[in-house]
C-alpha cells in the first residue's frame, strides 16, 4: 500500500518532520492488533508556495537524509524492521518512464503560483469593472498585492483560488498515474492558516471529482480512501503592528472552516473524507515570531505535531472495510481526536495514554539510546567486539557519508526537534536533554532494581549485548550500516526490556 | 558459529593432547640436566607437570573468555595480562608440586627445579595461546581478543 | 556452548585417563624401585596390596590365592624398565620357602683348644652368630668327628653352653676326622631348602696316618675332596676363614701333639644348592652367613657368573667431559666427548657387588678387575660410603657398593667397555696353606692350615670353577 501524504503549508511540513523522526525511530503503521502493516510506502508531497519557508526547507533536507540513510540500510526493500523502517519515496521515484518530466523532490512544483502577485495571478487588471468590483469585495487590497511565493499568509480565500490550479499540474497527473487500487491518500493541513485551510478541501474535491479531469485512474482515485489531519490552532504569533496573521483571527477562521468542512467533506453522511483527525491544544504555546519574508516561518516543533504525525500512521492501519463499502465506494467520515492521559504542561511518556505509549515508547527510547551511543560510545568501540565480526566496521566508517549523514545531519535535527518540543509549551520532556548517562536519559523511567542496586545501562552494556547478538547472527550478506543499526536495535530492545522499568 | 571455529577447537585439543603425548620430549627439548631429569621422570613429574601446564592455561583461558567475558576486559593487553598470570601460576604450582614430590623423595634440586619451571614458561605460555585460539570463538565479548580473526 | 563444554570435558578426560591410569600396586612398586627400598618388608607390603584387592589383581594371584611371583616379577620388570635408569628387582628369593640351617660342629681333639674359658672364644661366637642371625626357624646342630652325631641339647642350650667341648666330650671318636664320611653324609642329606655350615679347622687327620709322608697325605686329601664333591655339582661351597684364640694341644700330621698358644685359623664351610646360595647372596637377611664380619678371607666354589646392578652416574663429582645416558638402555652412553680443554673423559659406574660374595679387599682392589676397551681408560675402584649418598644421587647409589671410575681419552666413534672380575682361586688360599705343621714356632704357623690348598683345590677341581664373577659392560658412542 502506498500512502500519498499531502503535507500542505507550514504546519504540513512540521507534522511531516515529526513523522520522519517517528519513522526513523521505527514507529510504523500498525493494524488493530498492534501488528505492523506490511508493504506500506509513504509518498510525501509537500504543497507550499512559500518555498523559502524554513520549516519546509528543514523538512525537505530531513526527508532527503532519511531517504539516503534508508537506502543504504535496506536498499529498495519496502519492508523493514527497526530504525528507518518505513520507506519514503518521491513521485519521480515510483512513476514509470513517460512524457511527464518531474524533479526528484518531495515538493510539489506550484509553478506560476510562486512567482506572481495574487492580482496578476487572477488577472485583476484584465477584468471588467464589475468583476474587479466583485474581486475587491472578496479580497482586501493587501491580499491582491500579496506576492504568493511567501504563501497565502493566513488567507484561505487566496489559497482556495490559487491551489485550484494544482489539478492541472504535471505532478497531479503523475500522482494520478501511479495511484493504484489499495493505495490511500492523506492530507495534513492546518485549519487556521492560509495554504492548508484552503488546499485540503480543494484537493479532496478534485480527487473525488476526478472523472471530470483529464487524468488516468480516475475511477480508482474517485473511490480512494482519503484521510486528513486537521490541525486546530496550537500556536501563537508575537503581536506586531505589521502582522497579517494573529491568534484572534485563528479562532474565527477555524470556526468558519469547520463549518465549511462539515458541509462539504466531513459531514455525517459525507464520504468525501473517510477519516478525519483533529488535533490541537488550548494550552497557549510560546508565541512564534511573525516573519512572512524570505526567512520566515521557522517555528519550534510542538507536541501537537508529533501527535499529528501519528494520524497518517493510524490511518494506514485502519482496515479497508472500515473505509470502503463492499463495492469499493468510500464510507462516510469517522472523526478521531487525541487526548493525553493527564493534562500536564510537562509531557513525558507517563503523560501519554497507554495506547500511544505502546506505539511510541519502545522505538523512541531505542532511537534515543542509539543517539547517545553514537555520540558517546561507538567511536571508542570501533575495532573491538562486534565491530570485528564480518562485515567489519572499521574506523573509516566514521568518515563515511552514511555515518556523517546520520550523526551530523539527522541526529542534529533530532536533537533540535527534541529541544524545540522541550522549549515549547506544552513542554515535551520525553528525554532528559543534555544527559548522556543512559540510566537517567528517559524522563520518568528509571532502570530496574537488581540485586545490587539499580541495573546499569551504559555503552559497555550495549557493546556486550551487541557482541552477544553479533556472535550468533549472520550479517555477512548485509552492509555494515545495516549491521550496526540492526544490532543496536535488537540490543536496545533487550536492554529496554531487561534493564528499564516497564511502563507499558 | 562457523565450522572453521570447530576446526580451531579440534586443533587446539589435538595440539594439547600431542603435547601431552610427547611431553617428555617436549620438556627435555627445553630443559634436561643429568640426574635431575631422570629423577623427574621417575617421580612421575613428566605426567604431573604437563597436566598442570595444560590445566592452568586452559582454565585461565576459559575463565577469561567465558567467566570474566567482559567488554571492559577485552583488549589484547588484558588477554596478555591473563596469559601472564596464567603462566606465572602454572610455574608456581609446577614448582610447588615438583618441590614437594622431590622433598618426599629426599631430593634437593631447588635450582634445577626453578630453572626447569622458567623453561616451562615457554610451554605454559604456548598452551595459553593454544587454549585461547581453541575457545575464543564462542566468547560473547572477547572472541576478537587478542586480535580479530 | 554445550558443544564447547562437552568437547572440553572430553579433552580433560582424555588427559586424565592417559595420566592417572597407574594403580596403587603400580605406584607402590614404582616407589620401591625409585627409593631403592627393595627389601622383604616392601615385598610383603606389595603382596598385601594384591591380596587385599583380589578382584582387581586377580592376575597376580594363583589358584590358591597366593601371590604369583612370576606374574609379579613381570610387572616389576615392566615398571622397572620404564625408569631412568631402568631398575631390576629380583623378587624370586622372597617368594621361596624358608631355609633350614644345619650346623656341623667339628669335635676333634685339635678343635678343643679354640674354646678355652680364659680366651675370647671367637669360634663359638661365630657359630652362635650364624645361628642367631639365620632368618629361618629350623636349626639343627650336629657334632662331627669320625661320624656325624646329633647334638643332644636344644639350640638355646648350645648357644648358652660356655664349654661346648666339655659337654660333648663323649660324642664319637675325637681322635680323627673322617672327611669322606662327613662330607659324603652332609651332601647326601641336604635337601633343596637346607643350608649346612661345617665348623672345622679343615685339618685332614685320617686314622692311621702315622709314618705316612705328608705329600701322600695331601694328595690323598686332594683326591678325596674331588671325589666327594664331583658327585654334587649342583652344590656350592662357601669357605670363610676366621681366626680364633688357640690354647692347648695341637696335633700335627705326625700325630705327636705339641702345646700351642696363640691364634689359629678355623673355617666355616657353607654348603647349599647353588640356587639357595645365590638366593642367600642376594638377600641381606643372610649377610651374617654370607659375609661374617669376622671372616678374614672367603671364597665361594661353584659360583656361576652373575649379573649385577650397575648404572652410570649421570652427575658425579669426578665426571669429566660429556656423555648422555640413553633412556632406554642405561648401559649405552651417547654423545660422549672428552673435556674441552684436557680431552679427558671420565665416568663413574656405581655397581652393587655385594652379591658376588667377595670380600671388600678383593672388590676394592682395581688389580682384580679386567678391563677391555679400545680406548685407553684407567680403572679405579672406590667403595661407596654412606656420606657419598645424597638425596639427589640416592637413586643411583642406594644399594650400590662400589664406584668404578674410568678415566682416559675416548677413542670414538664406538667403544664397548667391558669390566670383568675373573673368578680365580684367591691368593690367600695358597698363603694360608702349610705342608708341615710340626713346628708350632715356625713363621706363619698361626695363619696357616695344613693342606688347605690341596683340599680346596680338590673341591675346585670337582666343580670346574672358572670364568668371571661378573661382567659390567658400558657402550660408548660419540
Amino acid at each position: 500500500m502506498r500512502l500519498f501524504l499531502f503535507a500542505i503549508g507550514g504546519t504540513g511540513s512540521r507534522v511531516l518532520k515529526s513523522l520522519i523522526m517517528l519513522s526513523a525511530a521505527g514507529v510504523r503503521p500498525v493494524d488493530e492488533n498492534g501488528k505492523p502493516v506490511p508493504n506500506v510506502e509513504i509518498v510525501p508531497i509537500i504543497i507550499d508556495p512559500h518555498k523559502s519557508n524554513e520549516d519546509l526547507k528543514r523538512t525537505e533536507a530531513l526527508l532527503n537524509s532519511y531517504r539516503s540513510l534508508r537506502e543504504r540500510l535496506y536498499g529498495n526493500a519496502v519492508n523493514a524492521d527497526g530504525f528507518f523502517a518505513t520507506r519514503f519515496v518521491t513521485l519521480r521515484e515510483i512513476m514509470s518512464e513517460g512524457t511527464i518530466q518531474l524533479n526528484d523532490t518531495f515538493i510539489f512544483n506550484l509553478g506560476a503560483v510562486e512567482r506572481e502577485k495574487f492580482r496578476d495571478f487572477i488577472g485583476y487588471d484584465t477584468m471588467n469593472e464589475a468583476n474587479q468590483a466583485l474581486t475587491s469585495l472578496l479580497f482586501a487590497d493587501y491580499q491582491l498585492e500579496n506576492k504568493m511565493n511567501i504563501g497565502f499568509v493566513g488567507s484561505p480565500n487566496i489559497g482556495s483560488v490559487a491551489l485550484n490550479e494544482i489539478k492541472d499540474s504535471d505532478e497531479f497527473k503523475a500522482f494520478a498515474n501511479v495511484f493504484n487500487q489499495g493505495d490511500r491518500i492523506f492530507f495534513i493541513s492546518s485549519i487556521f492558516g492560509g495554504t492548508g485551510a484552503a488546499g485540503f478541501p480543494i484537493m479532496v474535491k478534485n480527487i473525488r471529482r476526478a472523472d471530470s479531469l483529464d487524468i488516468n485512474n480516475r475511477d480508482v482515485l474517485r473511490r480512494a480512501p482519503i484521510g486528513g489531519l486537521t490541525v486546530l490552532p496550537y500556536f501563537n504569533i508575537e503581536h506586531s503592528e505589521d502582522s497579517r496573521i494573529n491568534k484572534a483571527d485563528f479562532v474565527v477562521k477555524t470556526q468558519s472552516a469547520l463549518y465549511y468542512y462539515k458541509d462539504t467533506m466531513t459531514g455525517a453522511n459525507d464520504a468525501n473524507v473517510n477519516t478525519i483527525f483533529y488535533v490541537g491544544d488550548q494550552e497557549v504555546s510560546k508565541p512564534y515570531t511573525y516573519d512572512p519574508g524570505e526567512h520566515g516561518q521557522r517555528n519550534r516543533a510542538h507536541l501537537v505535531e508529533m501527535v499529528g504525525a501519528l494520524a497518517p500512521l493510524k490511518f494506514a492501519g485502519i482496515p479497508l472495510q472500515r473505509l470502503s463499502d463492499p463495492n469499493g465506494f468510500p464510507l462516510p467520515t469517522t472523526a478521531y481526536e487525541f487526548a493525553l492521559g493527564k493534562d500536564e504542561r510537562d509531557v513525558n511518556f507517563l503523560t501519554l495514554r497507554a495506547a500511544t505509549r505502546r506505539l511510541v515508547y519502545d522505538p523512541l527510547v531505542r532511537f534515543h539510546l542509539l543517539f547517545l551511543y553514537l555520540r558517546t560510545g561507538f567511536r571508542d568501540q570501533v575495532g573491538q567486539g562486534y565491530t570485528e565480526d564480518e562485515p567489519k566496521i572499521k574506523s573509516d566508517f566514521l568518515n563515511s557519508q552514511f555515518y556523517r549523514t546520520l550523526t551530523d545531519d539527522f541526529m542534529r535535527a533530532y536533537v533540535d526537534w527534541l529541544v524545540e518540543m522541550h522549549d515549547n509549551n506544552r513542554s515535551v520532556s520525553l528525554f532528559s536533554l543534555g544527559e548522556t548517562d543512559m540510566n537517567r536519559a528517559i524522563n520518568a523511567v528509571a532502570t530496574r532494581k537488581g540485586l545490587f542496586g539499580r541495573k546499569n545501562v551504559d555503552n559497555n552494556v550495549f557493546k556486550a549485548e551487541m557482541n552477544r547478538l553479533s556472535r550468533d547472527a549472520r550479517y555477512s550478506e548485509h552492509t555494515i550500516e545495516f549491521k550496526l543499526l540492526d544490532l543496536f536495535n535488537r540490543a536496545a530492545t533487550n536492554v529496554v526490556n531487561d534493564r528499564y522499568e516497564a511502563i507499558n | 558459529m562457523k565450522q572453521q571455529h570447530y576446526i580451531y577447537l579440534a586443533l587446539g585439543i589435538a595440539a594439547t593432547i600431542l603435547f601431552y603425548v610427547l611431553r617428555v620430549q617436549a620438556y627435555e627439548a627445553i630443559y634436561s640436566v643429568p640426574g635431575f631429569s631422570d629423577q623427574f621422570y621417575n617421580a612421575g613429574l613428566y605426567e604431573m607437570i604437563p597436566l598442570i601446564t595444560i590445566a592452568v592455561p586452559w582454565a585461565a583461558a576459559a575463565i577469561y573468555y567465558f567467566v570474566i567475558n567482559s567488554v571492559r576486559f577485552d583488549r589484547w593487553y588484558h588477554w596478555l595480562m591473563v596469559g601472564g598470570i596464567s603462566t606465572l601460576l602454572t610455574i608456581i604450582i609446577g614448582y610447588s608440586v615438583n618441590h614437594s614430590v622431590f622433598s618426599d623423595m629426599g631430593l634437593s634440586y631447588g635450582a634445577e627445579s626453578a630453572a626447569f619451571e622458567l623453561a616451562n614458561m615457554v610451554w605454559a605460555a604456548l598452551m595459553f595461546v593454544i587454549a585461547s585460539f581453541a575457545m575464543r570463538w564462542w566468547s560473547t565479548n572477547c572472541r576478537h581478543t587478542p586480535f580479530p580473526q | 556452548m554445550k558443544h564447547l563444554i562437552s568437547l572440553l570435558l572430553l579433552g580433560v578426560m582424555t588427559l586424565a585417563v592417559t595420566s592417572c591410569g597407574s594403580s596403587p600396586l603400580d605406584k607402590a612398586i614404582k616407589r620401591v624401585l625409585v627409593q631403592q627400598d627393595t627389601t622383604q618388608a616392601q615385598f610383603d607390603s606389595i603382596c598385601s596390596i594384591i591380596q587385599q584387592n583380589p578382584d582387581r589383581y586377580k592376575q597376580y594371584l594363583d589358584q590358591q590365592g597366593q601371590v604369583n611371583v612370576t606374574e609379579l616379577q613381570a610387572l616389576i620388570d615392566r615398571i622397572g624398565a620404564d625408569l631412568r635408569p631402568p631398575i631390576r628387582w629380583d623378587i624370586a628369593p622372597y617368594g621361596q620357602q624358608e631355609l633350614s640351617l644345619t650346623i656341623y660342629f667339628e669335635r676333634s681333639g685339635s678343635m678343643v683348644p679354640y674354646d678355652n674359658a680364659g680366651d675370647r672364644g671367637q669360634l663359638k661366637k661365630a657359630v652362635n652368630d650364624i645361628i642367631n642371625h639365620f632368618p629361618g626357624r629350623k636349626v639343627n646342630i650336629n657334632i662331627v668327628n669320625d661320624n656325624i652325631y646329633p647334638y643332644q641339647g636344644s639350640v638355646d642350650q648350645f648357644i648358652q653352653d660356655r664349654n661346648i667341648y666339655a659337654s660333648t666330650a663323649g660324642v664319637g671318636n675325637s681322635a680323627f676326622t673322617d672327611f669322606q664320611q662327613i662330607f659324603g653324609a652332609i651332601l647326601k642329606a641336604q635337601d633343596a631348602t637346607n643350608v649346612s655350615v661345617v665348623v672345622t679347622d679343615l685339618i685332614y687327620s685320617p686314622a692311621d696316618a702315622t709314618d705316612v709322608s705328608i705329600d701322600k697325605i695331601l694328595n690323598e686329601e686332594n683326591s678325596l675332596a674331588t671325589s666327594i664333591f664331583r658327585q654334587y655339582k649342583g652344590k656350592s661351597v662357601l669357605v670363610h676363614q676366621l681366626m680364633g684364640d688357640y690354647n692347648g694341644k695341637y696335633y700335627p700330621y705326625t700325630n705327636r701333639p705339641v702345646e700351642f698358644r696363640g691364634m689359629r685359623p678355623f673355617y666355616l664351610l657353607v654348603i647349599a644348592d647353588t640356587p639357595v646360595m645365590d638366593r642367600m647372596a642376594a638377600q641381606k637377611d643372610y649377610s651374617q652367613l654370607m659375609h661374617p664380619a669376622e671372616a678374614r678371607n672367603s671364597y665361594r666354589f661353584n659360583q656361576s657368573e652373575a649379573s649385577v646392578d650397575y648404572c652410570v652416574l649421570p652427575d658425579w663429582k669426578d665426571n669429566a667431559g660429556r656423555f648422555r645416558v640413553d633412556h632406554k638402555d642405561a648401559t649405552r652412553l651417547t654423545k660422549c666427548e672428552g673435556d674441552k680443554t684436557t680431552g679427558v673423559l671420565c665416568l663413574t659406574i656405581a655397581a652393587r657387588l655385594d652379591g658376588l660374595q667377595k670380600d671388600e679387599a678383593f672388590l676394592a682392589d682395581a688389580r682384580n678387575y679386567k678391563l677391555q676397551s679400545t680406548s685407553g681408560f684407567e680403572l679405579s675402584v672406590t667403595p661407596v660410603t654412606p656420606d657419598m649418598i645424597t638425596g639427589n644421587n640416592k637413586m643411583y647409589l642406594e644399594g650400590k657398593t662400589h664406584l668404578i671410575t674410568l678415566k682416559g681419552k675416548f677413542a670414538g666413534p664406538r667403544d664397548q667397555v667391558s669390566i670383568s672380575l675373573p673368578n680365580e682361586m684367591p691368593a690367600w688360599i695358597a698363603q694360608s696353606t702349610s705342608r708341615d705343621d710340626t713346628n708350632t714356632a715356625a713363621n706363619g704357623f698361626s695363619t696357616t692350615t695344613l693342606g688347605l690348598k690341596e683340599f680346596l683345590d680338590g673341591i675346585a677341581s670337582a666343580f670346574g670353577t672358572g670364568g668371571n664373577y661378573t661382567t659390567i659392560t658400558v657402550k660408548l658412542e660419540n
